[in-house]
């Protein structure tokens, strides 16, 4: 009885290795994709969304060169340049689009990034460029906000600091400064405000959160369903809800102490083979006609001033002050800010 | 006053009902013996309280129990599958009853001591469940039930998955432990050979009733319907279509074959027999087709190679062939299947049993398979019997 | 009984046996291996440390401590609730026959084949603050103001954790129960116990096996909490998972990953082995009790609990999964505008809005793809090990110890680690890092399956093949495979239900050229199209609920 146990169970494994073999053959040639001579652009979700501007820049762009342009989403912002620092020299993409004033510096400092001669960059407002090399060029920039509903109980903050009011208690949605460029942002903002006191002010601010999303994406959903009243994002956010909803429920808060910006970067990567037509691609990117795709897709102000913006940005309040940016520090650490909230809510 | 009194008790769930009354004294062991989904086991759980019977009275010692629940009843009972309990050892297992029923640790030990010596478990008391033999957890189990003194021990077939040399040895056994103890036991089993060995009084119970109580002896010899006559493999029974009474003897048809038998060997309803002294055989058209058996007893048979030379006026006859001969031993065993009656129907005995007997035969004798042989019943020792005897009353 | 039993004799295994089981262990843990060569290199951006000493360091440090206990505590918490709200349903649908007791028991797929990102998405429509349950009290009068940020509490994550696992413990705790004799309580009863104490001593033992089973189970699928955690935020805590995650996808930091994914393999295998010992006992308990016994009538007192059960069940539970289907059906023409019912939101999802047309079709070829690979990759990988493990039991059909850990240790290994490696090893081939990932996943659910399958096999019906002429390999084709050919069927449903579902090692490999159905709701959640998001997870929901269906009918047959 125990030899025909032994039959099966060998006869039970040939079949199965036989058949995984042919599996992986089959796999294997089904997976092997064919390569073309396009420019292949790194970047993250919203970008390339059907709501994003790039199948519209692509589509423009390859009408107007023949230059097929394919981008690929590595998710979020943070996300982007994890993968690109892993992947370095190894990275399949010539350009990369969705860097910014806070992520540069590791970007740059990975000499990944090939420096830039462009015609457009003369058209671009000179506080935006924060790399004087070149390499990382602006192509939209907003500022950080908090964005308030009109239609809850809860009165309007006035600055950083009355958020951390017991009136504002589980009422603020923010994101995470490890995973999140609003997070970020925020954290520069406080940093900008409180030097180096930055850390109690998180401490001040935990009580009012109502949670801290990985993504501004989920944070901002959350909000307009109704979650919380307030919800940190961009100072543009109020013109996609009028040019959609026609709606001016959700608006733009002005804080006194000013506001920091996010300015986002795109560059070419020096071991590109097609670095001539990726440097075109940049330079298309600062025209006005690109240009004038971002702000409704991207919610963000265009770099290049000579762009005229769509009616729906009359919402946005006039009188916000941006702090001036430069490249920060890359060592200032998001790690610690969280763990500043959670200490604060043990 | 009996020690265990059962009357009228009444249960139904869905078809199922159980209606029956049953009495035991002290001391004594009643054996309940029927065919399975006779509601054996349903009588000992309705007086152990694990059902709730709809009315009647249940007494033991002269007390009302059938309001107590389980606990309140003292009653020791041993389960089928035995019960035990798997994550403690044999030790425990005793002395979880005499926990329960707050018997003082410093007389626990003596309790647990003396019943593993009566028991011979000793060497089973520091084991699991799962590390003994079927044996062994019989006796453990029976232990475990006894631990707690109780005024009844209900024993549902036990023995049923052992093995037969198992099982003898374990009866022989189980009956001294209850003399010994002085144990009142109700045992359920479907084992003939068992109920005879064990039961000081016999219960013979079918489609919820018990239907014949009394000493093995009694049950054996005086049977109150064919069923049982059946059940217990005590005769020839032969379905009966017609009968005819005269002053004396009863006239019985079956097929194209005639018997006779007393008048008052007839355990039957006399109304339904036809009386008329000018023609003996008047067909009965109200009793219904095989609702009476002829009945005669196995150690009253003749057996008659070939056909007898001359029928013998004492005796009523019939012939038949042998199927089958089993050598058991110095016994010698026919199996008889009768022929000429002339019925349609094969299957004609008690609930559509089939119509075929076990008969004894002589040590000496040359029958083999397939012989004819003629079986002569002596007139006296004839019985009429219904097929179903009404509820004990 | 089997259940306490003490262990067999341990089997022997050919060579064949242990070159599979070593080839099975390497696939799981190559990823692994793959991290480790990273962070030898000092690879990543972030990478602190590459000795030993920086690795204790960062175990020890406040930041990863807190995340271990943050895990753990609610892990367990979860599993306890999860026991609390089974255990009165396994009570009901083994004891009794009711109405809609297979209902209940038909819940159990829910945890199976309801992916992650629709349980997210389910539970904000249904208990947010705008969601049917708070609109709901608010129509009673009840104004809970507290109940703002439950969702977003350590207690919420329980809270979603147990009501979304429960009826593992129904199901699981349940066909134990129902095959129990209660000769063993009524035992105790008659040895003078009252109810409670007879339960005590002569169920609750049988049932204990069943219910740490269910309960490790559960408290695996809580500890590796990944897309929960991460939608709901962090604020009060992380999972490893999801720490593991952050690690490896933003701040490349290896050396942390390989702690956090240490320290989570330990827990977790730790877990995986009560699992295992448990799951033993609990399917040599059941197979010991063997039939069914006989379901009681209701009567009034537990009717009456049932129904509350019941009404509860259907407030927390299906309550969110109601909600999930009614605003898939719900069509807004602008956000907080009138809503009509249609199918609008598929529609859109299938043109798409913009120029490049709808994301549906191509996901769900995408989905149906991928998964389709994963679960062949899994059948294979699941046959050879139970294979090959069983070609090495003992005369009890017991496997050896081995083969055990080469089946339980894919349930310890993180998924994001997984991806992750694949990633690094299968280079800019994203999706063969996916199929390998997901497989790695399914696979030891095959091989669970089909090793119970292999291990019931009758081997007479083999010798009866044999006897009428039949070859070793013909008997093993024709009989042998027949036998558990609805098995590998029931299996192949399982693994493709799983693999559909998954999201894990899509969105830490950023598979964004392959965007499959749950990537697709998991973006349309985070662009905040709730209605959309819906629609698509009704038709996710289809898939797996088709391949559960097929599961559970090849069940029946087998």
């Amino acid at each position: 009885m125990k030899h025909f146990h032994q039959d099966k169970g060998s006869l039970v494994m040939r079949f199965a290795v036989a058949a995984l073999i042919l599996c992986s053959a089959l796999l294997a040639t089904s997976c092997s994709e064919g390569k073309t001579s396009t420019l292949v652009v790194w970047t993250y979700d919203s970008f390339i969304s059907e709501w994003g501007p790039g199948p519209g820049l692509a589509k423009l762009y390859e009408e107007k060169t023949g230059i097929k342009v394919v981008f690929q989403s590595k998710g979020d912002g943070g996300a982007l340049l994890a993968e690109l620092l892993a992947k370095g020299k190894n990275t399949d993409a010539d350009i990369v689009i969705g860097l910014d004033d806070r992520t540069a510096q590791r970007g740059l400092d990975s000499g990944l990034f090939t420096p830039l001669h462009l015609s457009n960059i003369a058209k671009i407002d000179k506080s935006l460029i924060v790399d004087p090399t070149g390499r990382l060029v602006p192509y939209d920039y907003g500022n950080f906000a908090f964005i308030w509903d009109s239609n809850s109980d809860t009165k309007p903050p006035e600055s950083l600091e009355d958020l951390t009011k017991p009136e504002y208690k589980k009422k603020v949605i923010i994101m995470d400064p490890r995973t999140s460029t609003p997070g970020l942002g925020l954290l520069a903002w406080s940093e900008a405000i409180y030097g180096n006191s930055w850390k109690d002010y998180w401490k001040r601010l935990a009580p009012s959160l109502l949670t801290m999303t990985p993504g501004w994406d989920t944070g901002y959903g959350l909000f307009t369903k109704g979650e919380a009243p307030l919800v940190l994002s961009y100072s543009t956010s109020p013109a996609y809800h009028k040019a959609y909803e026609n709606s001016e429920r959700y608006k733009a808060l002005v804080f006194k102490e000013g506001h920091s910006a996010q300015i986002e970067l795109a560059g070419v990567l020096a071991h590109s083979k097609n670095r001539k037509a990726a440097e075109k691609f940049i330079d298309f990117l600062l025209s006005e006609e690109a240009q004038a795709m971002l702000p409704e897709t991207q919610w963000m102000y265009p770099v290049n001033s000579a762009t005229k913006l769509p009616d729906s940005f009359k919402v946005i309040p006039e009188g916000i002050r941006t702090i001036p940016a430069t490249i920060a520090k890359p060592e200032s650490d998001p790690e610690a800010a969280v763990e500043a909230l959670q200490e604060a809510l043990q | 006053m009996k020690h265990l009194d059962i009357q009228n008790l009444e249960f139904r769930r869905g078809n199922f009902a159980i209606k029956t009354a049953l009495a035991l004294d002290k001391g004594q062991t009643g054996v309940i013996l029927g065919p399975s989904g006779s509601g054996k086991t349903t009588l000992l759980r309705l007086i152990a309280g694990l059902e709730h019977h709809q009315s009647g009275t249940i007494s033991l010692g002269g007390r009302r129990i059938d309001e107590l629940p389980p606990e309140k009843r003292n009653i020791g009972f041993v389960f089928q599958d035995l019960a035990l309990f798997d994550h403690l050892d044999g030790r425990n297992n005793l002395r979880f009853g005499l926990k329960q029923h707050h018997v003082p640790e410093s007389e626990i030990g003596g309790i647990v001591d003396s019943l593993s010596d009566k028991f011979q478990i000793k060497p089973l008391l520091s084991r699991r469940p799962w590390a003994m033999s079927g044996g062994e957890r019989q006796r453990l189990a029976c232990a475990r039930a006894l631990a707690v003194n109780p005024d009844l021990l209900l024993l549902d077939e036990p023995f049923s998955s052992l093995d037969a040399p198992l099982r003898r040895e374990l009866r022989v056994y189980l009956r001294s432990r209850l003399a010994e103890t002085g144990t009142t036991a109700l045992h359920v089993t479907h084992d003939v050979e068992e109920a005879m060995e064990l039961g000081d009084v016999l219960f013979l119970m079918n489609r919820g009733s018990i239907i014949v109580s009394g000493t093995p002896e009694e049950v054996c010899r005086k049977p109150k319907d064919a069923w049982s006559v059946h059940f217990l493999g005590l005769g020839i029974l032969i379905p009966v279509n017609s009968l005819a009474s005269g002053a004396e003897w009863v006239s019985a048809e079956c097929g194209n074959s005639g018997f006779s038998v007393l008048r008052s060997s007839c355990r039957i309803n006399m109304e339904d027999v036809s009386n008329s002294p000018d023609d003996h055989y008047v067909s009965q058209a109200s009793a219904p087709e095989q609702n009476y058996f002829l009945f005669c007893p196995l150690e009253r048979l003749q057996l008659v190679q070939a056909q007898p030379q001359a029928k013998r006026s004492s005796c009523n006859s019939i012939s038949g062939t042998i199927e089958r001969i089993v050598i058991n031993g110095s016994r010698k065993r026919a199996t008889f299947k009768p022929s000429g009656l002339g019925l349609r129907n094969e299957s004609s005995g008690p609930d559509g049993s089939a119509l075929l007997f076990e008969l004894e035969l002589p040590q000496d004798t040359a029958a083999a398979p397939g012989d004819s042989i003629s079986v002569l019943m002596p007139r006296e020792d004839c019985w009429i019997l219904p097929s179903h005897a009404d509820t004990l009353s | 009984m089997a259940g306490f039993r003490k262990p067999a004799p341990p089997a022997r295994e050919g060579l064949a046996g242990k070159i599979v089981g070593a080839l099975a262990l390497g696939f799981t843990l190559l990823p692994l291996a793959a991290l480790v060569v990273e962070w030898t290199q000092g690879g990543g951006a972030g990478s602190h440390s590459t000795d030993i000493a920086g690795l204790w360091e960062l175990f020890t440090s406040p930041g990863t401590l807190r995340t271990i206990g943050f895990s753990l505590s609610q892990a367990l918490a979860s599993t306890l609730l999860a026991l609390a709200v089974g255990l009165p349903g396994a009570y009901f649908v083994a004891n009794y026959q009711f109405p809609g007791r297979r209902f209940f028991l038909g819940l159990s797929a829910i945890p199976f084949c309801l992916p992650h990102v629709l349980v997210v998405l389910a539970f904000t429509l249904y208990y947010g603050q705008q969601g049917w349950f708070f609109s709901g009290l608010r129509f009673l009068g009840i104004h809970v103001s507290s109940s703002s940020g439950f969702l977003y509490s350590f207690w919420g994550l329980v809270f979603i954790h147990a009501f979304y696992n429960f009826p593992i413990v129904i199901q699981n705790v349940g066909s134990v129960w129902e095959r129990l004799p209660k000769s063993r309580e009524e035992a105790a009863r008659t040895l003078g116990s009252g109810k409670f104490k007879a339960f005590r001593m002569g169920s609750l033992p049988y049932l204990l096996p069943s219910i740490l089973q269910s309960a490790s189970l559960i408290f695996l699928f809580c500890f590796f909490s990944f897309t929960i955690v991460l939608v709901f935020g962090s604020l009060e805590g992380s999972t490893l998972e999801v720490d593991i995650y952050r690690a490896l996808r933003f701040t490349g930091d290896s050396s942390k990953a390989l702690v956090l994914a240490l320290v989570q393999m330990i827990i977790a295998l730790v877990a995986v082995w009560f699992f295992s010992r448990f799951d033993r006992k609990t399917s040599a308990l059941m197979k010991d009790f063997g039939r069914v016994s006989q379901r009681k009538h209701l009567h009034r007192p537990s009717a009456i609990i049932l129904a509350i059960y019941a009404a509860l069940i259907l407030l927390f539970f299906i309550g969110p999964l109601a909600s999930l289907l009614v605003e898939a059906f719900s069509v807004r023409d602008s956000p907080g505008g009138a809503v009509h019912f249609g199918f609008g939101n598929f529609t859109r999802l299938l043109q798409g809005t913009g120029q490049t047309g709808g994301p549906l079709v191509r996901s769900i070829l995408n989905s149906l793809m991928i998964s389709g690979s994963s679960a062949i990759m899994a059948i294979m990988l699941g046959l050879t090990v139970a294979g090959s493990a069983h070609s090495g039991t003992n005369e009890q059909g017991r496997s050896s110890k081995l083969a055990g850990l080469v089946i339980s240790l894919p349930l310890a290994v993180s998924p994001a680690l997984t991806a992750f490696g694949w990633g690094t090893l299968s280079g800019s081939m994203t999706i063969i890092a996916i199929i390998a990932g997901q497989s790695t996943i399914a696979w030891p659910f095959v091989a669970r399956s089909v090793g119970t399958a292999l291990g019931s096999l009758d081997p007479g019906k083999h010798e009866a093949a044999r006897t009428l002429g039949a070859s070793p390999a013909h008997a093993t084709l024709s009989v042998d495979f027949g036998e558990i050919m609805p098995s590998i069927a029931s299996a192949a449903a399982f693994a493709f239900s799983m693999t559909i579902g998954d999201v894990t090692i899509p969105l830490v490999l950023g598979g964004g050229m392959h965007e499959t159905l749950p990537l697709l709701i998991y973006r349309l959640i985070s662009s905040y199209r709730f209605s959309e998001a819906c629609a698509a997870g009704i038709i996710l929901a289809l898939f797996t609920g088709i391949a559960f269906f097929f599961k559970e009918k090849s069940d029946e047959t087998s």
